[in-house]
């Protein structure tokens, strides 16, 4: 009765999907289009269409090979790292009595940092004559090392973006672990498994689900990294070994001025998030299917 | 209402296939061996050392003279450090004034050509030097150089002419402050009419929000871009807000689902029977009923608004209008040579998000828990 007057939705759902629509909907087909059209300058307007050469363009653009080679190992490296590491850990803080609490707000304590103070910081660890990492080696009486090379640099912008958040899919693990109800370890333990073999066959399987979340959530994080290399290796420094999808996006659309071909570049970060993140969650769910 | 009954609906296939603990019950934890519980702790406090020393050491520094930060980061600030002259007196600083009055604290003697003279045995060049005695030359009265403690990096951070960080605080507040009530008032209500109204097009509206999770900033920014430069809007804090509150809505959104669909109706119809009206029901009930997931909504939307650059960077073009992360990069590429002033900036842009995660870090992680998950 109270809600068979549809009025008051005038009020309730327009204005913000209204806002949606302007605001993400929009600017996002818009994008797609302006895609397929050559646009000069930041200002200008669509000229001619030239379909699908931009994204043609891709495959003879070696920075964009880098960027999209650089943002796959990205997205392996945080299910490995992040999602592994912060399940190990949540197994290991599940166990213990005393402390839970601080690790759990410790652990977390990266993510509601600012990637940019993040990357600020990382960068007095990584500078060349005094740095951090560098004062260390002299510690030790070794040489001082050029951090950010050709061969390291991609390493070092990857150790922070790996590091701050695994705190994140530490406390969805954890929470998953809690929820796990005691008598299920009760009579594991009386048909015998403890220690490593309940783990590998009670509480993985039981914490399945949370698991696939946490991976398809560190996959679509990972195409959009920006802050942490922007900050670190700006330019995609050094030689543009350092681009990911997010930064080269930036570079041709906000300092190169290829609006059209970063526009592209736009729709593919779209595009390998849902199909990347998709694709291994369906995957993922087979495999634990069998097990389970 | 307790935040732990939070339980979105379950979509298979999806980033918020996430489900929600009904309840989080210490269980009795079974006999360890010690040594197993020892290897434990040490594992757990490795981890947590590397979350907290980075943080440590860069207040730490933040206290420093730049030249004590390259060659000795890990001594403790608070012992005292002087600079000495070659002949083991205390520099003292020459101390300087520009033309608006402020301290120049490096202003090196130059001689007759204009070349700055400096002590060959010490790098970096110090102050004054007195090329004729082959001595420092300075005030007596000036005050003696002071390698550490000093609070001069946030005397520099907060006083030099090129960026204004109390400005930057400013705008941060004003823009993460909006962004965050529009998206709470904004996301309960359309949970509001999506949980209570039926009306065509009602799945479509649902779903359209949900894939909105899927569309980062980068996919939508040239031509939100444009369309804030064709409104006016462009380097105008508005703009920023506009945007940030779009942006997070959706996430916003799903939690906000979640919740409001879980609350009991009885209240609004006996509310309803009293004679109120929808806007009375949703103001005055379905609102404050929401207090818990309102809070995780708050948090999150205001601490993503604050430390996203990326829109931050593009939107607002002039020093006046940027918010406290535009600020910082600009620090970096003004004084980016500068270390100890750079630990300082970093101190000072952590310390607020710091205070609040502190204050409120277990409706952040409860949060989390409830299944406020983006990406």
């Amino acid at each position: 009765m109270l809600y068979r007057d549809r009025r008051p939705l005038l009020v309730f759902l327009v204005p913000a999907f209204a806002l949606m629509l302007v605001m993400l909907y929009y600017p996002f087909v818009l994008n797609i289009i302006n895609s397929m059209f050559e646009i000069k300058g930041m200002a200008g307007e669509p000229q001619a269409f030239i379909g699908i050469q931009n994204y043609r363009d891709m495959f003879s653009d070696p920075t964009m090979a880098i960027s999209i080679q650089n943002s796959l190992k990205m997205m392996g490296l945080t299910v490995i790292f992040q999602v592994g590491l912060a399940l190990v850990l949540a197994l290991m803080v599940d166990s213990i009595k005393k402390g839970q609490q601080f690790f759990r707000v410790v652990f977390f304590f990266p993510i509601v940092i600012s990637a940019t103070a993040i990357g600020l910081m990382f960068n007095l660890f990584y500078i060349r004559d005094g740095g951090m990492l560098n004062q260390i080696l002299g510690l030790f009486g070794m040489d001082p090392v050029f951090w950010l090379d050709k061969s390291t640099a991609f390493t070092m912008v990857a150790i922070p973006v790996l590091w701050q958040y695994v705190g994140f899919y530490f406390v969805i693990v954890l929470t998953g672990l809690s929820s796990i109800p005691e008598d299920v370890y009760e009579s594991a333990a009386i048909d015998g498994a403890t220690g490593f073999k309940k783990t590998f066959y009670i509480t993985l399987p039981l914490i399945r689900d949370v698991l696939i979340t946490c991976a398809t959530l560190s996959i679509t994080g990972a195409i959009k990294v920006f802050d942490l290399p922007a900050v670190i290796v700006n330019n995609g420094k050094p030689n543009g070994l350092t681009y990911f999808l997010g930064t080269y996006m930036h570079n041709q659309t906000f300092v190169a001025g290829n609006i059209d071909y970063g526009s592209a570049i736009a729709v593919v970060i779209v595009l390998l998030g849902v199909i990347i993140s998709q694709t291994v969650n369906r995957l993922l769910l087979r495999v634990g299917g069998e097990d389970a | 209402m307790n935040q732990q009954n939070v339980k979105p609906k379950k979509r298979s296939g999806t980033a918020l296939n996430f489900q929600i603990p009904q309840h989080e019950t210490k269980r009795p934890k079974e006999h360890q061996n010690p040594i197993g519980k020892v290897l434990i702790y040490v594992a757990l406090c490795i981890w947590a050392f590397t979350t907290i020393f980075p943080f440590v050491w860069v207040l730490n520094n933040s206290f420093k003279d730049s030249s004590l930060v390259i060659s000795d980061s890990f001594s403790p600030a608070f012992i005292e450090r002087m600079r000495y002259d070659k002949y083991g007196d205390v520099a003292r600083e020459q101390v300087l004034l520009d033309e608006q009055g402020r301290l120049v604290y490096d202003a090196y003697l130059m001689d007759e050509n204009g070349q700055v003279l400096m002590d060959e045995d010490t790098d970096p060049p110090l102050p004054a030097y007195d090329k004729v005695n082959g001595r420092l030359m300075y005030d007596q009265n000036s005050p003696e150089v002071v390698l550490s403690p000093t609070w001069r990096n946030y005397v520099t951070a907060f006083t030099n002419p090129n960026v204004n960080i109390l400005n930057g605080y400013k705008n941060s507040l004003i823009i993460s402050g909006t962004v965050m009530l529009a998206v709470m008032l904004l996301a309960t209500m359309i949970a509001f009419a999506l949980s209570r109204y039926k009306f065509p097009g009602q799945g479509i509206v649902r779903n359209m929000i949900v894939a909105a999770l899927m569309f980062p900033a980068f996919s939508t920014i040239v031509p939100v871009y444009r369309m804030v430069v064709n409104i006016g809007l462009f380097d105008r804090l508005p703009s920023v807000i506009l945007v940030q509150t779009a942006g997070n809505l959706a996430f916003a959104t799903t939690v906000m689902l979640g919740f409001v669909a879980a609350l009991p109706k009885e209240l609004e119809e006996a509310a309803f029977m009293e004679g109120c009206g929808p806007f009375q029901v949703f103001f005055r009930i379905v609102l404050p009923m929401c207090k818990p997931a309102l809070a995780t909504v708050a948090i999150f939307t205001f601490l993503w608004s604050y430390n996203d650059l990326f829109v931050q960077m593009i939107l607002l073009r002039s020093k006046a209008q940027m918010p406290v992360c535009a600020i910082l990069r600009e620090i970096s590429s003004i004084f980016g040579t500068d270390f100890g002033l750079m630990a300082a900036a970093v101190v000072v842009v952590v310390v607020p998000v710091l205070i609040i995660y502190i204050a409120l870090q277990q409706n952040i992680i409860k949060g989390l828990t409830a299944g406020a998950v983006k990406g």
